[in-house]
């Protein structure tokens, strides 16, 4: 590998790993602390409901915007390839559009609309996963119901804890 | 944002193969990209409607200041102008779906214009 390349990986690399670090280490954090308060399950149950629904979401923002970019390839085929012509003694403006033409299908547009399709579809999912307790809030609204009926004194001990806990515990306890 | 994202998608691939074109006014637009544009609109209206209906339970749990719940001016402009928002987000849908046959750009701007014009100028 060339010296260049292997700066760009090095570089790429740590980048990747410090933004990995700067997520893991909330996790560990949050992991760490509702297990010692007994609450690990709440922690399973958030993070499981988080990651579950990003999954789903970006697979279903995925396939909708990639068959739309699909729909778009077909219904916009019958282009003539454009050939971009320079002459030395006038200025011609030629657009971004103009010259994608002027390579004609040689762009690979299925593989340009796909990675668009995936880089967009993780800003739906992101979203989507930051409303998990919205979603756990309807899938669990009858246990909810139920133990909102009979709260102890243990919960209410435990909501000195609470600005810590934020919305996972307003959910669980 | 589904929709937002999909029409956005559509956009740029229409864009860079010279389906549509924004250097003339008003932009020149192929059938093809009418279509699909004025179907993904039409789905945008329907997002749109089912949003202005749920705004009315919206009315019964919203705080404003002193008064919580449901105010004399939201049971008296609010819900019905709401149900109006309902009708013309719909109305504009089947338009914009109808579009998708005529191809063309009118039918569309306009369907927005209505839906969206509205509620600021009352």
């Amino acid at each position: 590998m060339r010296p260049r390349n292997l700066l760009i990986a090095i570089a790429a690399s740590a980048i990747v790993a410090l933004l990995v670090l700067s997520f893991l280490d909330q996790l560990l954090v949050d992991y760490l602390w509702y297990g010692r308060l007994g609450f690990g399950g709440v922690f399973n149950t958030t993070v499981g409901a988080e990651i579950a629904i990003f999954l789903v979401v970006w697979l279903v923002a995925f396939s909708a915007i990639f068959v739309s970019g699909l729909i778009a390839i077909g219904s916009s085929r019958n282009h003539e390839r454009l050939r971009v012509v320079r002459r030395p003694d006038e200025m011609v403006e030629v657009t971004l559009p103009e010259l994608i033409r002027a390579l004609g299908e040689r762009v690979p547009w299925r593989v340009i609309v796909a990675g668009g399709a995936a880089v967009l579809a993780l800003f739906a999912a992101q979203g989507e996963a930051a409303s998990w307790d919205t979603y756990l809030k309807g899938l669990l609204r009858r246990a909810i119901w139920e133990s909102s009926s009979r709260r102890s004194a243990t919960t209410s001990a435990f909501t000195s804890s609470r600005s810590r806990c934020s919305r996972r515990c307003a959910i669980f306890s | 944002m589904l929709i937002v994202l999909s029409a956005g998608m559509a956009i740029a691939v229409y864009w860079a193969r010279g389906a549509l074109d924004f250097k003339e006014s008003p932009p020149r637009v192929s059938p093809g990209a009418a279509g699909h544009l004025s179907v993904l609109l039409g789905l945008f209206f329907i997002q749109r409607a089912m949003s202005y209906w749920l705004g009315r339970f919206d009315l019964l749990l919203h705080t404003d200041g002193v008064v919580f719940g449901l105010r004399y001016v939201d049971r008296i402009l609010w819900q019905p102008g709401l149900w109006l928002l309902v009708f013309l987000a719909l109305a504009a849908a089947a338009t914009c779906m109808y579009n998708a046959r005529e191809i063309g750009l009118r039918i569309p701007v306009a369907a927005f214009v209505i839906v969206f014009g509205a509620p600021r100028s009352s």
